[in-house]
């Protein structure tokens, strides 16, 4: 049994737009206000997700995946931030992503989180997780803030070579392992993915360039 | 045939760069995690219902895939989930899900 967390805009700051959330009922608590009276010396940890490009609080992992980890006895939310668009990836654009969701100032979402329900704590453990961009920015947050000791990612991955091409090249040299082990070091991090992912793969079992279906023409 | 985006590269280079992790340090070609649970692993279509692309997770099943739901296998959710928040929470320790929660219900 989890009670559902909601706000509908989130003024926090301009990044983050919308949170869905969790909370462990374990004491049988039967609605916020009543568990809001938890002593913070007994908070529980927060775990935050990140959706993919695009995506809003309606789709199916903003509910579940923080769901899953209040089951497992944290304070589970979903943050749904802004820019998150394609051509709105780019190294800059993390940056403020990552601070505006994990970093230590009162008007990040979780410090938000922390103000308007004492029982969640990050100092009790702080789980990064995310689909696609969503599990980059779970992987760069720990440059601000280092009570992260756990992040997933969900279908992200990356390659120096060739991508990247709309980014001002800071984006291809901070998602190598090299650009970011000195704060999210390997044993931090798991990622899964699809065999045959098609963005951060080249997703089928023989990819065929574009040009090969192109027409030739013969004058 | 989907050929999607493609930032360059397939997908073990792509989680071999991001993660760090040498092939010298996997299991199997697809299965890169280590003993203490970090590393990466790669589904395959054969225990995913088929599904193996960019939205892995996605079926039938409440949005889900039978097997995102169900599996007790290292790649999908019931582990992960379970060694995120064990990873996560340290020094306190949290509860750990005996078994997939399947696909009842996430929203009230």
């Amino acid at each position: 049994m989890c009670l559902e967390y909601t706000t509908p805009l989130f003024h926090g700051n301009y990044y983050t737009l919308g949170i869905l959330g969790y909370i462990p009922d374990i004491y049988g608590y039967n609605s916020v206000a009543t568990a809001r009276r938890k002593l913070r010396a007994e908070s529980m940890p927060i775990s935050i997700f990140t959706m993919g490009t695009g995506k809003g609080l309606g789709d199916v992992t903003a509910s579940r995946f923080p769901l899953e980890m209040a089951r497992r006895g944290y304070c589970g939310f979903t943050v749904q931030y802004a820019r998150s668009e394609m051509l709105e990836y780019c190294d800059g654009e993390f940056d403020t992503k990552g601070s505006h969701i994990y970093g230590a100032g009162a008007d990040s979402a979780v410090g938000v989180i922390e103000a308007n329900l004492p029982f969640c704590s990050q100092e009790r453990g702080l789980a990064a997780s995310g689909f696609s961009q969503g599990g980059h920015i779970a992987l760069l947050a720990r440059q601000y803030n280092t009570l992260i000791s756990g992040v997933l990612m969900i279908s992200s991955g990356h390659y120096s070579v060739g991508g990247w091409a709309f980014c001002s090249g800071g984006m291809s040299s901070i998602l190598q392992y090299s650009g970011h082990s000195s704060y999210a070091p390997q044993v931090l991090v798991r990622s899964v993915i699809g065999e045959h992912d098609d963005v951060f793969g080249n997703g089928a079992h023989a990819f065929v360039p574009f040009l090969a279906l192109s027409p030739i023409i013969i004058n | 045939m989907r050929t999607g985006i493609n930032f360059g590269g397939d997908v073990k280079e792509q989680q071999r760069e991001t993660t760090g992790w040498a092939d010298d340090s996997c299991t199997t070609t697809l299965n890169c995690l280590q003993i203490d649970g970090s590393g990466y692993y790669i589904i395959d279509d054969s225990e995913n219902s088929g599904v193996s692309g960019h939205e892995v997770y996605v079926g039938g099943v409440g949005g889900f895939t039978n097997e995102w739901v169900t599996s007790t296998g290292q790649g999908f959710m019931w582990a992960s989930f379970n060694w995120l928040a064990q990873r996560a929470s340290g020094a306190i320790g949290v509860d750990v899900l005996a078994a997939p929660t399947g696909a009842r219900r996430h929203r009230k």
